[in-house]
Order: structure tokens, then sequence, then C-alpha cells
């Protein structure tokens, strides 16, 4: 593994890494201190926070305009050595891996950190726990760029624990309300689940391939011979001969790497831990749960994308296409202004996985890039609105009314008119019309789906389209509640703000700036035209061009083998597709809208839009309680669990304590035993022994007590018995 | 007084030696125990001029009975002149009262 240590280090590559590293620790320090001294600092330490954060912003500017299509950075240090042997050691490496990718993510991370937290001065103000908010976001901030920029897996792995983490934490962070602490435990456990399956695909990769270092994996995999279905791999660092694996072998070491994704991005059948984790704080969930953690399975994916091989490339391209469609589904019978961005975030992660599955790795990443920008603004939005909806419940209205359920709300458009102005680019990116960002990617995942789909049943299986028929379906299911979302909110009579004075003054309210620059950004962000100069077409994208397969994996496609290549070639003949895909996905989701706008209709007609009911016909159920998934996982893992638990409980009460203290009882007794036979038997052999020397020792002051005559006696009987014994014998 | 049987006289001795034995054992003053062993040492004597009796080719015993006799007044003479000294020591010649510190 020393081989790390390239010779082609120049000074210049050594101090960009040492850069990354201070980005990486500026919000952990800042973080710590905030979390530990925040109390005693001026203003909560939240000035600390932001400026550290903003630093390592502009700093990660400045790393990408030096490496962006410009070069690589790969320093690594040692970190640890074991011993295997008498003589061996191996030694393990950490260091700093930066490409395109990971400056793009180190300044999105930070920007969208940034951003969050500036907002959360006001959205947070007078929280009792202000200061272990921002100590924990700098923590969160810490672990997500400590994901970014770590060159191995190992390494890596740490950190995505650590977000994991700091994802619990701030899930949690009302730790009062018991909702909170639930869905807390439930975004760990559920995240715990995926990793299992991550640390399996590591150890996997280890144990044949001798390293964790990704750019050695990739060297590694990229010089294996593929020789009827298995790999052959040429000498390693320290292996005496070549590794052969099997096909097979390497499918599941994919698939366990994908497990970390399928927990950390939600996807199926893992993602019911999201929408929960909305309970915590909205600036929370829109930085963690919708546009930076979530969104590090993907980068995982892409990471480690020559690990894949095309077997392990359809289930993910599977697992993700259904995610979306299921997530879009169960969007839509959602009322929780909260719950159906968490849901259309899964459905978007979905795309993402999907698009990685089938090869469209640079529009994956694009989707990643863009959706991080408009769903960190939508949720921005989600928590002004929330804000105020507080403020009038607690204001005007005297019952308690879920002042998250968008039923209660609308009209907004004339009360938060900037929010709306703001909610309406992003929630359109979202959707995916022209001249927005989303409308980029999601042309790029779905056309790069068709080709996947049309490359792989040239052998007459139609059913890969499957794949991009999911896709479709969802962008209409977006269309459709991302309208009805919008209308419900902004639109029609408000409920809750009825007098008029009340009105003015959370207009007012709005207008603080702090609040208000965070989203502006954002939705102006939203716009195709930053990231590529012609907003209808993906194909100039720059992000793209930037994260190409050819350029992040440096032209090994890895185990997928011809796949991209062959995808590559197959848009390029037919190209036909790229435009077909962009036309039909804007028409969907024009109809999509046009339905949820028919929804809306229909429900004021009706006069049934602010009548909170539970979902009556069969499948609005099935989607507003997400295909039962909850109820599946309690009935078939949690319940049995809780029963073996108890089972393990009692057995242990009712069986191994029993004998234990049986045990216990007899090892008494016996002690007693053995401390009567010490006291009587060992203790009285040696008192017999003293006593018996004690009147051999009087006998003998007896006899010489200073006497002649007695002494003359004793002479006397000696004598006698003398001649007893000669005449005896 | 030729035929004076044999045991007679040893049983005389015998009880010659018991009676020095008992004046040794029991007498307090040192001078009555100088007499209990002169009566032990002339008890010896009486055996040993039996024995010669009994057995008369040689005058062993009536020789060694008169070195006896020497050497006990010799003896008496040197026990004598002990008992002296510890009357001059002790200022007693009562056995039981002759005692040093250190013998208990």
């Amino acid at each position: 593994m020393n081989q790390v240590a390239a010779p082609l280090l120049t000074p210049e590559q050594n101090s960009l890494a040492l850069w990354a590293l201070l980005v990486l620790v500026l919000p952990l320090i800042a973080g710590g201190l905030v979390l530990i001294f925040g109390k005693k600092l001026p203003r909560q330490g939240d000035w600390l926070a932001i400026a550290t954060t903003g630093l390592a912003f502009f700093l990660a500017l400045y790393l990408f305009f030096q490496v962006w299509e410009n070069k690589t950075v790969h320093v690594s240090w040692s970190w640890f050595q074991l011993a295997t042997g008498k003589t061996s050691i191996i030694s393990f490496t950490a260091g700093v891996y930066l490409d395109n990718l990971a400056v793009l993510m180190l300044v999105i991370v930070t920007f969208i950190s940034l951003l969050v937290q500036v907002f959360s001065v006001i959205y947070m103000h007078g929280e009792w726990r202000y200061h272990h908010y921002f100590g924990y976001l700098g923590i969160f901030t810490f672990s997500m760029l400590g994901i970014v920029l770590s060159d191995n897996l190992l390494l890596l792995f740490i950190f995505w624990e650590l977000v994991g983490f700091s994802s619990y934490l701030l899930i949690g962070f009302w730790y009062e309300k018991d909702a909170a602490v639930l869905a807390g435990k439930k975004a760990f456990l559920f995240n715990r689940v995926g990793d299992i399956g991550f640390l399996f695909g590591i150890f996997l990769l280890y144990t044949y391939l001798q390293t964790f270092d990704l750019t050695l994996l990739k060297n590694a995999i990229a010089t294996g011979v593929n020789q009827g279905g298995t790999f052959i791999f040429p000498v390693l660092t320290g292996q005496a001969d070549s590794v052969t694996l099997s096909y097979t072998l390497l499918t599941l070491a994919g698939l366990g790497i994908f497990c970390g994704c399928v927990g950390k991005s939600a996807q199926f059948p893992l993602q019911v831990w999201l929408p929960d984790a909305m309970e915590g704080p909205t600036p929370v969930s829109s930085l963690i749960h919708a546009a930076t953690m979530v969104a590090a399975g993907v980068y995982l994916l892409s990471r480690c994308f020559p690990f894949f091989t095309e077997d392990a490339l359809l289930v993910i391209a599977i697992i993700g296409a259904l995610t979306a469609l299921l997530g879009a589904l169960a969007a839509t019978a959602q009322y929780d202004i909260k719950k159906i961005l968490a849901f259309s975030t899964i459905s978007q992660l979905g795309y993402m996985v999907m698009g990685m599955g089938v090869g469209a790795h640079d529009a994956s990443l694009l989707h990643l890039v863009t959706h991080a920008f408009f769903k960190a603004s939508l949720f921005l939005n989600a928590g002004i609105v929330i804000h105020a909806m507080h403020h009038a419940a607690h204001e005007f209205s005297d019952e308690h009314s879920d002042v998250q359920d968008i039923r209660n709300m609308g009209g907004f458009r004339k009360i938060l008119p900037f929010t709306f102005y703001a909610y309406i680019p992003a929630a359109a990116a979202l959707v995916g019309l022209p001249l927005f960002s989303g409308f980029l990617s999601k042309d790029a995942i779905l056309t790069g789906a068709w080709a996947w789909a049309g490359l792989m049943s040239q052998n007459g299986n139609l059913l890969y389209y499957l794949i991009p028929v999911f896709g479709f379906g969802s962008v209409l299911l977006t269309g459709f509640y991302m309208a009805k979302h919008c209308f419900y909110i902004f639109f029609g009579e408000s409920k809750l703000y009825k007098e008029p004075e009340l009105l003015r003054e959370n207009k007012t309210a709005e207008a603080s700036g702090l609040l208000l620059v965070p989203v502006a950004i954002l939705a102006v962000l939203s716009l195709a035209f930053f990231f590529s100069l012609n907003p209808f077409s993906y194909a100039g994208s720059w992000v793209m061009q930037g994260v190409s397969w050819q350029k992040l994996l440096t032209g090994q496609p890895g185990l997928s083998g011809g796949l991209l290549p062959a995808i590559t070639t197959y848009l390029h003949d037919a190209s036909y597709i790229s435009l077909v895909t962009a036309i039909l996905s804007v028409l969907l989701a024009v109809v999509g809208i046009w339905l949820g706008w028919l929804s809306y209709k229909k429900a004021v007609t009706a006069g049934s839009l602010s009548t909170i009911t539970a979902p009556t016909s069969g499948f609005s159920r099935l989607a507003y309680y997400h295909f039962y998934l909850d109820a599946f996982y309690e009935k078939v893992i949690i319940n049995p669990f809780m029963r073996l638990s108890g089972g393990a409980a009692a057995f242990d009460k009712n069986f191994i304590d029993y004998s234990l203290n049986t045990f216990a009882k007899i090892m008494v007794v016996l002690a007693k035993l053995i401390g009567w036979v010490d006291r009587w038997l060992v203790d009285g052999t040696v008192h017999l022994l003293v006593k018996v020397a004690g009147l051999i020792g009087r006998l003998g002051r007896f006899m010489q007590n200073g006497k002649v005559q007695s002494y003359y006696i004793f002479s006397l009987l000696g004598l006698i018995l003398l001649f007893l014994y000669i005449l005896a014998f | 007084m030729n035929n004076i049987p044999l045991i007679p006289v040893l049983l005389l001795g015998a009880v010659l030696f018991c009676l020095g034995i008992l004046a040794v054992i029991t007498k307090r003053h040192a001078i009555v125990v100088l007499m209990g062993i002169e009566l032990i040492f002339n008890a010896a004597n009486l055996n040993l001029v039996a024995f010669n009796r009994h057995q008369p080719d040689l005058m062993q015993g009536q020789v060694f009975s008169v070195f006896v006799m020497v050497i006990a007044a010799a003896e008496s003479a040197v026990a004598l002149a002990i008992i002296l000294k510890v009357y001059s020591y002790f200022k007693t010649v009562n056995l039981d009262q002759i005692r040093h510190e250190s013998d208990v």
C-alpha cells in the first residue's frame, strides 16, 4: 500500500490536500467550540459556526477552481500498521482524494450548510439548546465533508457512521417529543441495517484485493481479466499469486456496498426512516435529509462505480426505479407539508440510484447537484410556512390544528409573497419543467434509462423497458403531487389568517433578511442556466461534462465492462431518444400538474378542502400509509424480535439466573463444609501440634527446675529404664 | 562364718543402696545428702566384697572396695569443702534454698 505515495506528488498537490483538510476540520472545531462553550459565548456562538462554515465554503471554492477540470489530487499518509506475522506488516493509509466530483460536493455541502445555518439563526431563535443545534450542525458538516474527501473505503465508512450519528442527534433534537426520539432511533437502526451490508462489501473487497484505497481498488479492477465468468487479477501488493474471483462474489461485494446506499439514501426497502426523520427541525431536514446526507449514498455509488458488475447494476437500477415510483405514489396521498417533501426526496433519490444503475453516471450526479439546491430551497420555504402557521395558530386559532397539514393552509401567496416566488422555481425544478435545473438532470437520467433499456433489450426481453417506464410514471406523479402541494399551500383563502393586522404583522415577519437570503439564493440556483448554458439541453452542462465517467473513472468503467461505452455509442446512434424524452417528460409533467389542479378544483367545489379525514379509498390508503411497509416491518421483524427478546429475557431469568443462583447456593454450602473442615481438621491439627509442643516444653521445664535432687531422681529413673530395656530385650 | 550365702548379703546391699538413695533424695541438709552418698558407696562396697567371697580366686573385689573407700574419703573431703564454700556464698546448706535466679 505504500505505493500510494506516488512519486508524482508535487508540493502544490500537498498544499491543496492540506487546504482540503482545513476545510474538513474547520466545521468540527467550530462545532466543538460552540457545543462546549456556546452558553458563554455572545449569541451562543452562532456567529462562530457560521463564520467558520463561510470560511470553509470559500476555501472549498478555492479548491474547486484549482482542481475542477484541471487536475486530480491524491495525497495519503500512513495511518496505522498491523503485524500479520513475524515479518509481514500491512500498513493502512488515510488520505485526501480530490477530483471533480469531490470538489463539487465540497462546494455544495459547505454552501448549503452555510445557507441553512444562516436560515437557522432566525428559525431556531429562542430554542433553549440553540448552541447544541449549531454544534451538531458543525459535526454533521465535518462528517459529510469527510465522506467526500476520503480516499479509502475504511475512512469513508467511519465518516459514513459519523454522518448517521449526527443525523440521529439532529432528528432527535427536540427529544422532549416522543415522536422525535422514536424517529431518531428508527433512522439510526434502519441505517445500521444497510451499513452491515456495506461493511460486508468492504470486507469482501479487502479480503481479496488487500486494500481499502479506492484508487488502488480501481486500478486493480481495471487490470483484471475476465475469463469466462471469473476475473483474474494480477499480482497485488503483499500477495504471491494472482487473485481469481468469481463473478458472483464480485456481484455480492457490489451489492454489499449498495446496501449502505440503500440505508443512507432511503431506498426500497429501507426508505421508511426518512419520512419519520421529518420530526427534526426543518432546516435540518433541508440540509441533511434532502440535500446532502441522503445523497451520500449516490456519491458512494459513483465512487464505487467500477466495483459493480452488470448484474449488480441491474439490481441497483430496479431498486432505484421502484423507490422512485413508490416514493412518488406515497407522496400523492400525504397532506403533511414536510412528509410530501420527504417522500418526494425518496422518489428523487430513487431517480439518482436508478441513474447509477442504468449507467447514466453523470446524469445521476447532475441530479444530485440540482436536487440538493431545489430540495433545500423547498424545505427552507416549508420552514417559513410552518413558522407562519405556528404564529397564526398561536395568535388566532384556539383549536389545536395540525400546523403542518396543508389542508389547514391556503392563501399564503398573499401572506408570504416572497416565499411564494421562491417556492415556485424550486417546485418547477422538482417537477422538471424546462428552464429549471431539474429538467436537465431528470431528462438526462430518463434518456440514460431509455438508452440502457434499448441496449439491454436487444436480446428481445422487453421487461427492461419497465425501468424507464417507472421513471416516466414518476414524472407524472411528481407533477401531480407538487401541483397539489403548491395549490393547497399558496392559493385559495387563508384559513388561519383572517384578521388583517395579523396578516400585516406576519408579512413583516417574513421580510427578515436572514430567512430570505438563503431562500432567494437557492431559488435562483434552481434555474437551469447555472448548470448548463443551454437550458434546454443537458448535453452542454458543465457539471455533467466534469463528472462524466470518462473523467471520474479515468476511462476505466470497471467490472461493468463495456456497458458504459456501449450506452454512449447507443445514444450517439439513436439521438432521437434525447429529444423524445425531453418532450415526453415535459408533457407528462404538465399533465401531472393539470391533474393536480383538477384534484384541487374538485376539493374546492366539493367544499372538502379543509376537511381533514383519513383516506378512504383502497389505493389512497395504501399510499398514505406508505404501502404498509412500516406495519410490515412491525409485524414481520419488530414484533417477532420483541417476542424473541422477551423470550430470551425470560430464559435468562428463569433458566440462567436460576441455575446461577442454584450454583451459588451449592457453592455456599460447599464453602461452609470446607470452612468446617478447615476449622476442625486443619486448624485442629495445628492446635494439637502446638499443644503437644507446649506439653513437651512444660515437661522439659518441669525437669529442669534447678533442684539437684530432682535431677538425681530423673537420672536414676533413666538408669532404671535403661536397665529395664536391657533386661527386656 | 564361711558359709554365709550370697543372696542375703546382696539384699542387704540393695537395702543399704535404697536407704542411701532415700537419704539423697529426701534430705534437705547437704551434709545428710553426703551421708546418703556414703551409704550408697558402702552398699556398692558390700556387693563387691560379697561377689569376691563368692569367687575368691582373685582378690579383685576386696582390692576394688579398698580403692572405693579411699576415693570415697577423698571425695567426701572435696564435697565437704564444696559445701563449706556453698555455705559461705548462700549462707545456707539447705538444698531447696540453693538456687540461681536463672534456674527458673
